[in-house]
């Protein structure tokens, strides 16, 4: 630390403006450094899109509701023979309307993941191994999987997942992780 | 005066240095400082990871595996471990098992037969818990000194927990020399 210098000014004046300005440089350096971190963050807890009063959510490019959330109980293994599921766990069917732009091409469909919550927070995912012998659709919002045509854009993604009996289910929530990993679209029951 | 004054400036910089690298030294590599968070439990009990749960319900050890109708003998032994693992409140899978004996060195479980319940290919649903036999081939002389190590990242497990369950088998050298069986994963209620 030198003395004054040929202005007469001492060390604390000669500085004062750059300690000044450390503090935005260091809040700045701190932001940039935590953005990363606070998207990876989200990406982990991805904020939930809640759909309007009448049911439908507008997401991704696509409209869509909840048609139809209930147990399954006539699934087919193939040759149309029943689907027996063991005594402790229950079937789900959930069934998605969906419109989306009728100019889109089947390939160009924008991927979701469908999952359901229970009621005391568990998530499950579609396409169990418990039901690999059942005979169900790719719930994955892809037209070409409809088990109605698609029309006008507009068509059905179905999904099926397993719970333990007795499970009460909460939501459907479903992820377009192509477009948007910090938010998910949720339906609740 | 000049000189002492730029020989003591000198002699600051080197001890800085100094210090920064005792520093350096002293602190942990970063792979110890991102370790697991090991989650301790014994054979018989429930041990709760972040994303799953895992038993070891009995544990054994022998000369040579019965696969079918093949044989798959070892220079060391195997030990067979019968775990009940399930998903917490995700889907999970257990994608990471292991067994280290006392001198810190780690065995993965065997390549050379399937094993889906502790390969990531079973995907748990929370509620719905699996049953299965893993295999993993030792020395003859670490197998008194094994610890199970189960965790859901099969590439990378810092910073994430992982289970440690001391194994219970006292001496290799008393192992059985008829081959055993490997139960395959099947879900259980």
């Amino acid at each position: 630390m030198r003395g004054p210098d040929s202005l007469g000014r001492g060390w604390w004046r000669r500085n004062g403006w750059g300690l000044v300005a450390l503090l935005p440089a260091l809040a700045l350096m701190l932001g940039a450094a935590g953005y990363s971190d606070l998207e990876f963050w989200q990406r982990g807890r991805p904020e939930a899109v809640l759909p309007a009063a009448d049911g439908t959510a507008d997401f991704a490019g696509l409209r869509m509701r909840v048609a139809e959330l209930a147990p399954a109980t006539d699934l087919k293994r193939s040759g149309d023979r029943p689907f027996v599921l063991p005594d402790n766990m229950t079937a789900w069917r959930v069934v998605l309307d969906v419109e989306g732009p009728t100019d889109l091409e089947p390939d160009q469909v924008i991927y979701c993941a469908i999952s359901i919550e229970d009621t005391a927070g568990n998530r499950y995912n579609d396409e169990p191994r418990e039901l690999s012998s059942a005979r169900t659709p790719l719930g994955n919002c892809n037209p070409e999987n409809s088990p109605v045509p698609a029309g006008s854009g507009r068509y059905q993604t179905v999904a099926h997942f397993v719970t333990p009996r007795g499970v009460e289910i909460a939501a459907v929530r479903v992820f377009f992780g192509g477009v948007d990993q910090t938010r998910y679209v949720r339906f609740d029951r | 005066m000049k000189l002492l004054r730029r020989l003591g400036s000198a002699l600051f910089v080197l001890a800085a240095l100094a210090t920064a690298q005792a520093v350096q030294t002293a602190e942990p590599t970063l792979n110890h400082a991102r370790r697991p968070f090991p989650v301790i439990g014994e054979v018989g009990e429930d041990v709760a990871a972040r994303t799953f749960t895992a038993r070891v319900q009995q544990v054994r050890c022998a000369a040579a595996l019965k696969i079918g109708e093949h044989v798959l003998d070892t220079q060391g032994v195997w030990i067979v471990a019968k775990l009940r693992v399930g998903a917490r409140s995700e889907p999970t899978s257990i994608a990471y098992a292991a067994a280290r004996d006392s001198a810190d060195r780690v065995y993965q479980t065997t390549d050379r037969i399937s094993l889906d319940l502790v390969t990531g290919g079973l995907t748990m649903q929370p509620g719905l818990p699996y049953e299965g036999e893993i295999a993993i081939e030792v020395p003859t002389a670490s197998a008194g000194s094994l610890t199970l190590l189960l965790a859901d990242n099969s590439f990378d497990q810092r910073l994430d927990s992982m289970t440690e369950i001391r194994l219970s088998i006292s001496d290799g050298s008393a192992c059985s020399a008829e081959p055993t069986t490997v139960l395959l994963p099947k879900a259980v209620s």
